[in-house]
Protein backbone atom coordinates (compact mmCIF):
# COMPACT_ATOMS: atom_id res chain seq x y z
CA UNK A 1 0.00 0.00 0.00
CA UNK A 2 1.25 3.71 -0.81
CA UNK A 3 1.01 6.37 1.96
CA UNK A 4 1.00 9.70 1.06
CA UNK A 5 1.83 12.71 4.01
CA UNK A 6 -1.16 14.97 4.13
CA UNK A 7 1.65 17.03 3.57
CA UNK A 8 2.36 16.25 0.62
CA UNK A 9 -0.92 16.05 -0.77
CA UNK A 10 -1.70 19.33 0.37
CA UNK A 11 1.77 20.50 -1.17
CA UNK A 12 0.58 19.15 -4.27
CA UNK A 13 -2.59 20.32 -4.04
CA UNK A 14 -1.24 23.73 -3.29
CA UNK A 15 1.52 23.73 -6.89
CA UNK A 16 -1.79 22.34 -8.58
CA UNK A 17 -4.13 25.15 -8.05
CA UNK A 18 -1.15 27.90 -8.73
CA UNK A 19 -0.25 25.92 -11.65
CA UNK A 20 -3.95 26.43 -12.82
CA UNK A 21 -3.98 30.30 -11.61
CA UNK A 22 -0.64 30.98 -13.29
CA UNK A 23 -1.79 29.96 -16.14
CA UNK A 24 -4.42 31.96 -16.24
CA UNK A 25 -2.82 34.88 -15.63
CA UNK A 26 -0.60 34.28 -18.34
CA UNK A 27 -2.60 33.61 -21.21
CA UNK A 28 -4.99 36.75 -19.92
CA UNK A 29 -1.51 38.93 -20.07
CA UNK A 30 -0.71 37.40 -23.74
CA UNK A 31 -4.20 38.94 -24.73
CA UNK A 32 -3.63 42.21 -23.67
CA UNK A 33 -1.06 43.30 -26.24
CA UNK A 34 -1.02 46.86 -27.16
CA UNK A 35 -1.49 47.56 -30.76
CA UNK A 36 1.33 48.75 -31.39
CA UNK A 37 3.13 45.08 -30.55
CA UNK A 38 0.08 43.33 -32.15
CA UNK A 39 1.05 44.99 -35.10
CA UNK A 40 4.64 44.53 -35.12
CA UNK A 41 3.54 40.87 -34.47
CA UNK A 42 1.60 40.78 -37.51
CA UNK A 43 4.56 42.14 -39.37
CA UNK A 44 7.19 39.33 -38.11
CA UNK A 45 4.74 36.82 -39.28
CA UNK A 46 4.11 38.27 -42.54
CA UNK A 47 7.82 38.53 -43.58
CA UNK A 48 8.32 34.84 -42.29
CA UNK A 49 5.72 33.63 -44.30
CA UNK A 50 7.62 35.77 -47.43
CA UNK A 51 10.37 33.71 -46.26
CA UNK A 52 8.62 30.61 -47.79
CA UNK A 53 7.18 32.11 -50.78
CA UNK A 54 10.77 32.97 -51.44
CA UNK A 55 11.84 29.60 -50.73
CA UNK A 56 8.70 27.81 -53.01
CA UNK A 57 9.70 30.09 -55.93
CA UNK A 58 13.48 29.24 -55.60
CA UNK A 59 12.41 25.72 -55.54
CA UNK A 60 9.87 25.95 -58.13
CA UNK A 61 12.93 27.73 -60.29
CA UNK A 62 14.72 24.80 -59.67
CA UNK A 63 12.08 22.46 -60.51
CA UNK A 64 11.65 23.72 -63.66
CA UNK A 65 15.51 24.20 -64.31
CA UNK A 66 15.64 20.57 -63.53
CA UNK A 67 12.55 19.55 -65.86
CA UNK A 68 13.80 21.23 -68.66
CA UNK A 69 17.17 19.65 -68.91
CA UNK A 70 15.41 16.45 -68.12
CA UNK A 71 13.15 17.77 -71.37
CA UNK A 72 15.97 18.40 -73.11
CA UNK A 73 17.82 15.01 -72.24
CA UNK A 74 14.87 13.17 -73.29
CA UNK A 75 14.38 15.23 -76.53
CA UNK A 76 18.05 14.66 -77.19
CA UNK A 77 17.66 10.96 -76.41
CA UNK A 78 14.50 10.70 -78.62
CA UNK A 79 15.88 12.44 -81.69
CA UNK A 80 18.99 10.07 -81.75
CA UNK A 81 17.18 7.28 -81.25
CA UNK A 82 14.24 7.97 -83.84
CA UNK A 83 16.31 9.10 -86.66
CA UNK A 84 15.98 8.54 -90.48
CA UNK A 85 17.05 5.25 -90.59
CA UNK A 86 20.09 4.52 -93.68
CA UNK A 87 17.52 2.74 -96.41
CA UNK A 88 18.69 -0.14 -98.86
CA UNK A 89 20.39 1.52 -101.75
CA UNK A 90 17.22 0.15 -103.66
CA UNK A 91 15.46 2.39 -101.95
CA UNK A 92 17.74 5.81 -102.25
CA UNK A 93 16.19 7.11 -105.61
CA UNK A 94 13.65 5.57 -108.22
CA UNK A 95 15.43 7.88 -110.98
CA UNK A 96 18.92 6.78 -110.35
CA UNK A 97 17.69 2.98 -109.88
CA UNK A 98 15.80 3.30 -113.23
CA UNK A 99 19.01 5.10 -114.69
CA UNK A 100 20.98 2.24 -113.77
CA UNK A 101 18.66 -0.39 -114.73
CA UNK A 102 18.57 1.58 -118.43
CA UNK A 103 22.62 1.17 -118.63
CA UNK A 104 22.76 -1.94 -117.83
CA UNK A 105 20.41 -2.54 -120.75
CA UNK A 106 22.22 -0.50 -122.59
CA UNK A 107 25.07 -2.98 -122.24
CA UNK A 108 23.39 -5.99 -123.15
CA UNK A 109 22.38 -4.80 -126.31
CA UNK A 110 25.89 -3.66 -127.03
CA UNK A 111 26.77 -7.08 -125.90
CA UNK A 112 24.54 -8.47 -127.91
CA UNK A 113 24.79 -6.61 -131.17
CA UNK A 114 28.52 -7.45 -130.74
CA UNK A 115 27.98 -10.67 -130.26
CA UNK A 116 25.78 -11.15 -133.21
CA UNK A 117 28.54 -9.14 -135.63
CA UNK A 118 31.51 -11.86 -134.10
CA UNK A 119 29.19 -14.67 -135.65
CA UNK A 120 28.95 -13.10 -138.87
CA UNK A 121 32.47 -12.51 -139.47
CA UNK A 122 34.97 -15.23 -140.71
CA UNK A 123 37.44 -17.25 -138.34
CA UNK A 124 40.76 -14.96 -138.85
CA UNK A 125 42.95 -17.72 -138.41
CA UNK A 126 42.46 -18.60 -142.21
CA UNK A 127 39.82 -21.45 -141.85
CA UNK A 128 37.71 -21.57 -144.83
CA UNK A 129 33.84 -22.18 -145.18
CA UNK B 1 4.56 22.98 -81.65
CA UNK B 2 7.17 20.12 -81.76
CA UNK B 3 7.32 17.47 -79.06
CA UNK B 4 10.17 18.40 -76.89
CA UNK B 5 8.18 21.67 -75.55
CA UNK B 6 5.05 19.97 -74.79
CA UNK B 7 7.13 17.63 -72.55
CA UNK B 8 8.29 20.64 -71.04
CA UNK B 9 5.29 22.53 -70.11
CA UNK B 10 3.53 18.85 -68.36
CA UNK B 11 6.90 18.82 -66.59
CA UNK B 12 6.18 22.09 -65.10
CA UNK B 13 2.93 21.81 -64.69
CA UNK B 14 3.56 18.78 -62.57
CA UNK B 15 6.30 20.78 -60.42
CA UNK B 16 4.24 23.04 -59.05
CA UNK B 17 1.47 22.28 -57.14
CA UNK B 18 -0.01 25.66 -56.14
CA UNK B 19 -3.38 24.59 -54.72
CA UNK B 20 -0.71 22.43 -51.62
CA UNK B 21 1.43 25.34 -51.56
CA UNK B 22 -1.73 28.27 -50.59
CA UNK B 23 -2.93 25.69 -47.86
CA UNK B 24 0.38 25.26 -46.36
CA UNK B 25 0.88 28.97 -46.22
CA UNK B 26 -2.67 29.30 -45.09
CA UNK B 27 -1.89 26.75 -42.43
CA UNK B 28 1.12 28.38 -41.19
CA UNK B 29 -0.68 31.83 -40.86
CA UNK B 30 -3.09 30.36 -39.00
CA UNK B 31 -0.18 28.80 -36.74
CA UNK B 32 1.41 31.58 -36.21
CA UNK B 33 -1.23 33.50 -35.64
CA UNK B 34 -2.12 31.64 -32.68
CA UNK B 35 1.27 31.47 -30.96
CA UNK B 36 2.75 35.09 -31.43
CA UNK B 37 1.15 36.74 -28.73
CA UNK B 38 2.49 33.70 -25.81
CA UNK B 39 5.70 33.73 -27.80
CA UNK B 40 6.42 37.49 -27.23
CA UNK B 41 4.87 37.19 -23.63
CA UNK B 42 7.77 34.10 -23.05
CA UNK B 43 10.56 36.22 -24.54
CA UNK B 44 9.63 39.28 -22.88
CA UNK B 45 9.29 37.92 -19.29
CA UNK B 46 12.80 36.26 -20.32
CA UNK B 47 14.48 39.09 -21.58
CA UNK B 48 12.89 42.33 -19.89
CA UNK B 49 12.98 43.89 -23.21
CA UNK B 50 10.18 43.71 -25.46
CA UNK B 51 12.20 44.99 -28.95
CA UNK B 52 14.76 41.82 -27.78
CA UNK B 53 11.32 39.82 -27.47
CA UNK B 54 10.25 40.98 -30.58
CA UNK B 55 13.38 39.88 -32.51
CA UNK B 56 13.74 36.50 -31.03
CA UNK B 57 10.21 35.86 -32.15
CA UNK B 58 10.22 36.73 -35.73
CA UNK B 59 13.56 34.61 -35.74
CA UNK B 60 11.88 32.10 -34.32
CA UNK B 61 9.01 32.43 -36.91
CA UNK B 62 11.21 32.69 -39.90
CA UNK B 63 13.47 29.64 -39.03
CA UNK B 64 10.22 27.46 -38.47
CA UNK B 65 9.18 28.52 -41.84
CA UNK B 66 12.36 28.57 -43.34
CA UNK B 67 13.56 24.58 -42.47
CA UNK B 68 10.42 22.95 -40.66
CA UNK B 69 7.38 23.98 -42.96
CA UNK B 70 7.34 20.68 -44.52
CA UNK B 71 6.85 19.08 -41.28
CA UNK B 72 3.66 17.94 -40.08
CA UNK B 73 1.09 20.36 -38.71
CA UNK B 74 1.23 18.59 -35.47
CA UNK B 75 4.56 19.07 -35.06
CA UNK B 76 4.97 22.57 -35.23
CA UNK B 77 3.98 23.95 -32.09
CA UNK B 78 6.76 21.57 -30.11
CA UNK B 79 9.30 22.54 -33.24
CA UNK B 80 8.07 26.46 -32.95
CA UNK B 81 8.71 26.59 -28.75
CA UNK B 82 11.84 24.35 -29.05
CA UNK B 83 13.28 27.57 -31.13
CA UNK B 84 11.88 30.06 -29.51
CA UNK B 85 13.39 28.38 -25.56
CA UNK B 86 16.72 28.51 -27.57
CA UNK B 87 16.68 31.05 -29.02
CA UNK B 88 16.23 32.75 -25.73
CA UNK B 89 18.85 30.45 -24.11
CA UNK B 90 21.31 31.78 -26.40
CA UNK B 91 20.22 35.99 -25.67
CA UNK B 92 21.23 34.88 -22.07
CA UNK B 93 24.50 33.57 -23.11
CA UNK B 94 25.09 36.66 -25.07
CA UNK B 95 23.71 39.09 -22.71
CA UNK B 96 25.95 36.90 -19.61
CA UNK B 97 29.13 37.39 -22.33
CA UNK B 98 29.10 41.31 -21.89
CA UNK B 99 27.93 40.83 -18.03
CA UNK B 100 24.66 42.95 -18.43
CA UNK B 101 23.30 39.19 -16.94
CA UNK B 102 26.43 38.01 -15.40
CA UNK B 103 25.55 35.29 -12.61
CA UNK B 104 21.78 35.18 -13.29
CA UNK B 105 22.10 31.86 -15.54
CA UNK B 106 21.51 28.90 -13.23
CA UNK B 107 23.47 25.53 -13.25
CA UNK B 108 21.61 23.07 -14.84
CA UNK B 109 22.62 20.22 -12.42
CA UNK B 110 22.35 22.58 -9.18
CA UNK B 111 20.25 24.89 -9.28
CA UNK B 112 20.47 28.17 -7.37
CA UNK B 113 19.22 28.74 -4.15
CA UNK B 114 16.10 30.90 -4.11
CA UNK B 115 15.68 33.71 -1.72
CA UNK B 116 12.94 34.23 0.39
CA UNK B 117 10.36 32.46 3.12
CA UNK B 118 10.83 28.51 3.12
CA UNK B 119 7.17 27.21 1.86
CA UNK B 120 4.49 26.30 3.98
CA UNK B 121 2.45 23.15 3.73
CA UNK B 122 -1.24 23.68 3.99
CA UNK B 123 -4.01 24.90 2.01
CA UNK B 124 -3.13 28.14 0.25
CA UNK B 125 -5.77 28.19 -2.50
CA UNK B 126 -7.52 31.18 -0.76
CA UNK B 127 -4.44 32.95 -1.86
CA UNK B 128 -3.40 31.89 -4.98
CA UNK B 129 -7.08 33.33 -5.80
CA UNK B 130 -5.20 36.77 -5.08
CA UNK B 131 -2.66 35.97 -7.03
CA UNK B 132 -1.75 38.96 -9.80
CA UNK B 133 0.00 38.88 -12.82
CA UNK B 134 2.40 41.74 -11.26
CA UNK B 135 2.59 39.26 -8.33
CA UNK B 136 3.46 36.30 -10.59
CA UNK B 137 5.72 38.74 -12.98
CA UNK B 138 7.63 39.58 -10.32
CA UNK B 139 8.34 36.36 -9.19
CA UNK B 140 9.19 35.14 -12.49
CA UNK B 141 11.61 37.38 -12.97
CA UNK B 142 13.05 35.88 -9.69
CA UNK B 143 13.87 32.92 -10.98
CA UNK B 144 17.06 31.38 -12.89
CA UNK B 145 17.14 31.21 -16.88
CA UNK B 146 16.63 27.57 -17.13
CA UNK B 147 13.91 27.69 -14.08
CA UNK B 148 11.80 30.04 -15.99
CA UNK B 149 11.95 28.42 -19.14
CA UNK B 150 10.83 24.79 -17.11
CA UNK B 151 7.96 26.70 -16.06
CA UNK B 152 6.64 28.79 -19.20
CA UNK B 153 6.96 25.39 -21.07
CA UNK B 154 5.68 23.08 -18.42
CA UNK B 155 3.05 25.00 -17.04
CA UNK B 156 2.07 27.47 -19.29
CA UNK B 157 2.38 26.00 -22.09
CA UNK B 158 1.48 22.10 -20.74
CA UNK B 159 4.19 20.24 -22.47
CA UNK B 160 5.08 16.69 -20.73
CA UNK B 161 8.26 16.15 -18.59
CA UNK B 162 9.77 14.23 -21.45
CA UNK B 163 8.75 16.80 -23.87
CA UNK B 164 10.03 20.31 -21.83
CA UNK B 165 13.32 17.92 -21.24
CA UNK B 166 14.04 17.49 -25.25
CA UNK B 167 13.06 21.26 -25.75
CA UNK B 168 15.68 21.96 -23.57
CA UNK B 169 17.99 19.75 -23.92
CA UNK B 170 18.20 18.56 -20.54
CA UNK B 171 17.29 15.35 -18.21
CA UNK B 172 13.27 15.08 -17.03
CA UNK B 173 15.17 15.29 -13.45
CA UNK B 174 16.46 18.65 -14.27
CA UNK B 175 13.50 19.49 -15.77
CA UNK B 176 11.71 18.55 -12.55
CA UNK B 177 14.11 19.64 -10.08
CA UNK B 178 13.75 23.27 -12.11
CA UNK B 179 9.72 23.54 -11.96
CA UNK B 180 9.68 22.57 -8.25
CA UNK B 181 12.07 25.53 -7.40
CA UNK B 182 10.20 27.08 -9.74
CA UNK B 183 6.74 26.75 -7.95
CA UNK B 184 8.44 27.02 -4.75
CA UNK B 185 9.48 30.74 -5.70
CA UNK B 186 6.12 31.25 -6.56
CA UNK B 187 4.56 30.22 -3.69
CA UNK B 188 7.06 32.19 -1.69
CA UNK B 189 6.08 34.87 -3.53
CA UNK B 190 2.42 34.29 -2.42
CA UNK B 191 2.98 34.39 1.13
CA UNK B 192 5.35 37.59 1.12
CA UNK B 193 2.25 39.41 -0.65
CA UNK B 194 0.11 37.58 2.61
Amino acid sequence: MHFIRKSDQDKTMNEDSLNKKAKELLDEHAEHLDAATLSKLHQARTKALEKDKRNISIGAGWAGAGALAASLAVGVIYFDTQQVPTLPAIYEDPLQQAAAEEMELMDDLEFYAWLVLQEDEPYEDGEST
Amino acid sequence: MSQPSGVLYTFTDQGVDRGTVDNTQQALDRFLAGVEKQAFRMAQIATRNPDDALDIVQDSMIKLVEKYSDKPQEEWRPLFFTILNSRIMDYHRKSSLTGRLFGWLGSEDEPEELEGAPTEDGPLDALVEELTIDTLLSALDGLSARQQQVFMLRTWQGFSVAETARMMKCSEGSVKTHLSRATEALMNALHQEE
